[in-house]
């Protein structure tokens, strides 16, 4: 049985952020999340899923 | 006795499944690096997942000091027992009670320099959605929140407390 640990990209939030602003970075940590989570999913499933996440790897969607 | 049984017994016993389970698999890590950076520089982080994806995410942790945002349900209590046996610490609290005072109580052992672990979605969801909680401590803190998450391959699923939240298991 395998298992797949994926830590993601920091993410770092300015102190002057306003409330507005604190909304989009919860949207980008979601988006973060589960994108690592879908590419974890896809990985886990091949012989070396360390390796085929690696390979392929892809970038965060934009919002 | 029961009583006992629950609170005691059982978190030392959900411990070592989870240890057991751990050991009898084969875990990779993706982007390790990153946080071994971080733990470096000695700078604290707050680590973030979904909350369906919890149970063996205290075998991932590699920083010194940790505590966990957990809510202040029996069941809570119970996370939170099993949790002091991989050294964690706790905050009882939610988005739906206790939320100010687990603010207040994560901001001081942040200030201490000790790592936060959350689910940003909440013990109630909804599941995988970020509850603002998590970006005003980032925000407060100057803490990165650094994202984490599992899979596995063989796994079963129950709901469990909300629609659409399922418990990853291996």
């Amino acid at each position: 049985m395998k298992g797949l640990y994926v830590w993601g990209e920091p993410l770092w939030v300015n102190a002057d952020r306003s409330m507005e602003k604190i909304s989009e970075e919860g949207m980008t940590l979601a988006r973060r999340l589960n994108h690592l989570t879908a590419q974890a999913e896809s990985a886990i499933q091949s012989n070396n899923p360390v390796q085929y996440f690696l390979r392929h790897e892809t970038l965060e969607p934009d919002a | 006795m029961l009583n006992r049984l629950k609170f005691s017994v059982l978190p030392f016993l959900a411990a070592e499944a989870i240890r057991l389970l751990g050991a009898t698999m084969r875990m990779g890590t993706i982007g390790g690096e990153r946080v071994d950076a971080l733990v470096r520089e000695g700078q604290p982080m707050i680590i973030a997942f979904w909350h369906g994806r919890q149970l063996l995410l205290p075998l991932a942790y590699r920083g010194k000091l940790a505590s966990i945002l957990i809510s202040q349900s029996r069941d809570g209590e119970i996370i939170a027992r099993i949790m002091r046996h991989f050294g964690f610490g706790a905050v009882r609290g939610s988005s739906s009670r206790g939320g100010v005072q687990a603010i207040r109580h994560l901001l001081k052992v942040a200030r201490q320099g000790q790592d936060v672990i959350v689910t940003p979605d909440g013990p109630r969801g909804p599941a995988c959605q970020v509850q603002a909680g998590v970006i005003y401590l980032a925000k407060v803190t100057g803490f990165p929140i650094v994202p984490l998450t599992f899979a596995c391959s063989k796994k079963k699923s129950f709901p469990a407390g909300i629609d659409s939240r399922f418990l990853t298991l291996a």
